[in-house]
């Protein structure tokens, strides 16, 4: 059985900090309205579920890549096309329609980690949603997220953004 | 008695497979096959990943090596010979001119009526739809446990099975089952986790030189957007999220049943229907194909393997975000709730399906299959290798180079890894010095043809030239164009790592009288690096053969001007910079203190004589190893040092004579610049 997770939360700060630990990998964050947590669903290590809201509940998924690399801000914004180009890609397949793609942009965390995020609206069977994925910078290795929300669930981005914004790794 | 007979004849099938495999035209292919996967996969791991989404770009970025052209090249081959045994592929396999989207290669041959129906008995009807959950969750069970790192996602395989069924009620499934549930796994579980594999590849990569990220990412990226989404719509019903969110693999099994048994319904329904009520397969079925409920979900299985390349490329991924949620909810029931919603395939890969002999064998309703009977195994087999994402990558490459080469010029690089085929100097990423050749030869599919042999014996090539120049060499060839050879040359040997003294006396002799506008112009070159300028104007300083071979004196006066030249120098930082090189390179390498001993550097000189006072009677000492004098002694000896530093050049000697210091340890504090700059 090499099925692996420590997961717990613990009060740190009058936040409620959710330690996501995977293949000797802990990844941090404040998850201070506690959103309901997926383990290995689709074979994604980890997946934050809102309150269901409209019907559907948001979510965000955090994985460690293992990937250990530095990213370049402009190479990433000059090359978004390729993005833009497998997405058209992937909905074509999934019968999507896209509507827009939302801008790359790049910010540093309240840990000092650079984000570089990147993302579409999309319809897929009447329903609009909005898909982000970030890609994290954390001491020299690459964490992933994507969020995910109906059109409608617009108040979920501000949450989203502070669990990215939290978001912090362990010694590696 | 009529299902007797249809039994009996699928035993005469399987019974008659072995000695369809024995035969020699079939065995030939096969021997072709199993070199041609192994060609191709070796290409997929070793040159192009066949996640590399645009093969144009990376092979004009990194071009092709000596090694992957070969391979590439013996593909193209035996895809001939494969061809030769087998002229219906012709159209398939081996069409350089074709688009580069080979789209899905599914063979295809005449479509044959269904002239026969399959009929059985209400109770074999039932019992096929009862037996359907078990049938599958069997194969699945069977399939999954030869899998590696199954255990990983879904713990213990026996939770698959329904209540009841034992582990050894379950037959190992067949390599085309194990191929369609391998596809269902890694699509369900796997394939978020394990593409990331591209991007940690990535890791030796300068940032800026990353400039196919997006595209490696994609599987992850395509991963996860459809598994969000999937989970986005199971959020819609409660029971449906928590079962999910809970206990994710139990319900593998029922997203395995509803799927295949939708795929089922979609083939009666949807692309075997025979009579629409208005445009095929946009309007309602009104005739589903007959005899769809005396198909065992077995051979339900079998007959998806035969269009496993649609099944792998459209069904399975609009399935996850189609229908997967229905389907863990219902399992097998799942199958009349998803048939409209989910199966949306593209019109050519309809055309591919409805037309495929091997679909119609596999699920029993073709009567007349004695011929199709003798080839359909191989032809599986080659439909297998076909759709295979390594034959693609390679197939795509070779058609993509053949493109290439008919615009760009072609150049064959010599790089520390080895030869490679590259396209254009622009753009190229191959790391390290690079010596191009141009081909001169046109690179025609001859050369494709010929492309077991080596580069050096299929092209023809110009004289060559490097590339991914320093500044530094572009600076000092663009003055004395002469070096550019010899440099090239030089390169090449290092390479080839054969000896260079003879092409560096070569190169000195270009240098004569040159070395100082030399290196006044690489100085002013773009961040120049003083290794570069070492490499390119004072061969010598590398402390290698050729300086083995120069007087010491020479050395000494070589030294001396670089350090001149870069004293020079107007911007500080770059002074800075250059004077540390300066000290690494030349005043701290090991090979020079092996070589000169004892033989002041100028800079040690200069910077000696440019001492405080004190310090210079201190270091003075010290140099000569004096430290362990009694401290009056060493008082009087710095002295000594300080105040022949203060007189002229030709009273310096008896001074530290006078102070206490034998003759040769005067003149070395002398040579030393402990008392001042020496006049010469």
């Amino acid at each position: 059985m090499k099925l692996f997770f420590l997961c717990f939360l613990f009060s740190f700060n009058a936040f409620a900090t959710l330690e996501l630990s995977h293949s000797g990998h802990n990844l941090y964050v404040d998850n201070s309205q506690n959103w309901e947590l997926g383990k290995d669903l689709f074979g994604i290590p980890f997946i934050l579920f809102s309150p269901q809201k409209n019907s559907q509940r948001s979510n965000i998924s955090f994985a460690h890549t293992g990937a250990e690399l530095e990213l370049d801000v402009k190479t990433l914004k000059e090359n978004a096309s390729d993005y833009q180009e497998n997405k058209k890609k992937w909905a074509s397949l999934h019968q999507v329609e896209i509507v827009k793609f939302l801008p790359y942009k790049s910010f540093l965390n309240s840990h000092d980690h650079r984000v570089h995020s990147i993302g579409m609206s999309y319809i897929h069977r009447n329903k609009t949603y909005f898909e982000t994925s970030y890609y994290i910078e954390c001491k020299g290795q690459i964490v992933f997220s994507k969020s995910l929300r109906l059109q409608e669930n617009e108040s979920d981005d501000q949450y989203f953004h502070s669990l990215i914004n939290s978001l912090d790794c362990g010694v590696l | 008695m009529r299902l007797l007979s249809i039994m009996l004849a699928f035993i005469f099938f399987m019974n008659t497979l072995p000695y369809v495999e024995a035969s020699s035209k079939n065995k030939s292919q096969e021997d072709v096959l199993l070199k041609l996967e192994n060609l191709s996969n070796s290409f997929e791991k070793h040159c192009i990943s066949s996640k590399v989404k645009n093969v144009e770009a990376h092979l004009k970025s990194y071009g092709l090596s000596e090694s992957c052209w070969k391979l590439l090249t013996e593909i193209n081959h035996l895809e001939r010979q494969l061809t030769s045994l087998h002229p219906e592929l012709v159209s398939k396999i081996s069409c350089p001119t074709c688009s580069k989207d080979l789209g899905l290669p599914e063979i295809t041959l005449p479509q044959l009526p269904l002239n026969q129906e399959l009929t059985c008995s209400a109770e074999v009807r039932k019992r096929n739809l009862q037996q359907c959950p078990n049938d599958l969750a069997c194969a699945l069970y069977s399939s999954l446990t030869t899998l590696p790192g199954t255990t990983k996602w879904i713990g213990s395989p026996e939770k698959i099975l329904p209540k009841g069924i034992a582990p050894t009620n379950c037959t190992p499934g067949d390599s085309c089952t194990n191929q369609i549930i391998t596809a269902f796994y890694d699509a369900i579980l796997n394939f978020f986790s394990a593409s990331w594999d591209l991007l940690k590849m990535a890791g030796g990569f300068a940032k800026d030189q990353l400039v196919d990220f997006w595209n490696w990412v994609t599987g992850p990226e395509d991963a996860s957007s459809a598994a969000q989404l999937a989970l986005a719509q199971a959020s819609e019903d409660e029971g449906l999220f928590q079962m999910l969110k809970n206990d994710f693999t139990g319900t593998i099994s029922n997203i395995f049943q509803g799927l295949i048994t939708s795929v089922k319904e979609w083939l009666k329904n949807d692309i075997l229907c025979e009579r629409w009520s208005g445009v095929p397969h946009r309007s309602t079925c009104l005739a589903p194909a007959k005899g769809f409920d005396c198909i065992s979900c077995k051979s339900t299985l079998n007959g998806i393997c035969a269009i496993s390349g649609v099944f792998v490329a459209e069904i399975l991924p609009a399935f996850i975000t189609g229908g997967l949620t229905t389907a863990a909810k219902h399992g097998a029931g799942a199958a009349s709730r998803l048939l409209k919603t989910t199966f949306k395939v593209s019109d050519k890969s309809i055309q591919a399906i409805k037309n495929s002999k091997t679909l119609k064998a596999s699920l029993g309703i073709i009567s007349k299959i004695d011929d199709f009977k003798k080839t359909s195994v191989v032809l599986a087999k080659i439909n297998q290798y076909l759709i295979s994402p390594a034959r693609k990558v390679a197939q795509v490459t070779l058609n993509v180079l053949s493109a290439i080469v008919r615009n760009s010029k072609v150049y064959m690089a010599e790089t520390a890894k080895g030869k490679y085929i590259v396209f254009a100097q622009d753009g190229l990423k191959l790391t390290g010095k690079v010596v191009l050749y141009p081909i001169e030869n046109n690179l025609t599919m001859f050369a494709f043809r010929a492309g077991q042999q080596t580069f050096d014996k299929v092209f023809k090539l110009a004289a060559p030239t490097l590339t991914n120049k320093s500044s530094v060499a572009i600076a000092v060839t663009a003055h004395t164009p002469q070096l550019d050879s010899v440099l090239t040359k030089i390169e090449i040997a290092h390479l080839k790592k054969q000896k260079t003294l003879q092409l560096e006396r070569e190169q000195v002799k270009i240098l004569q009288g040159k070395r100082s506008v030399l290196t006044k112009k690489a100085l002013e070159a773009k961040n120049p690096k003083l290794n570069e300028v070492i490499r390119t104007i004072y061969p010598e300083l590398n402390y290698g053969e050729l300086a083995r071979n120069t007087p010491r004196v020479d050395l000494l006066k070589r030294e001396k001007e670089l350090y001149m030249e870069i004293s020079k120098i107007k911007d500080p930082n770059l002074k800075k910079r250059m004077m540390n090189d300066y000290q690494r390179f030349i005043v701290d390498s090991n090979q020079r203190k092996t070589l000169l001993k004892d033989q002041p550097n100028y800079k040690e000189i200069v910077d000696n004589s440019q001492l405080s006072p004190l310090t210079r009677g201190a270091r003075g000492v010290q140099h000569l190893g004096k430290m362990l004098l009694s401290k009056e002694q060493r008082i009087k000896l710095e002295a000594g040092i300080r105040s022949a530093n203060a007189s002229s050049w030709d009273k310096k000697k008896q001074i530290l004579i006078n102070s206490g210091f034998t003759d040769k340890e005067a003149q070395k504090l002398m040579d030393f610049g402990f008392v001042g700059l020496p006049p010469n």
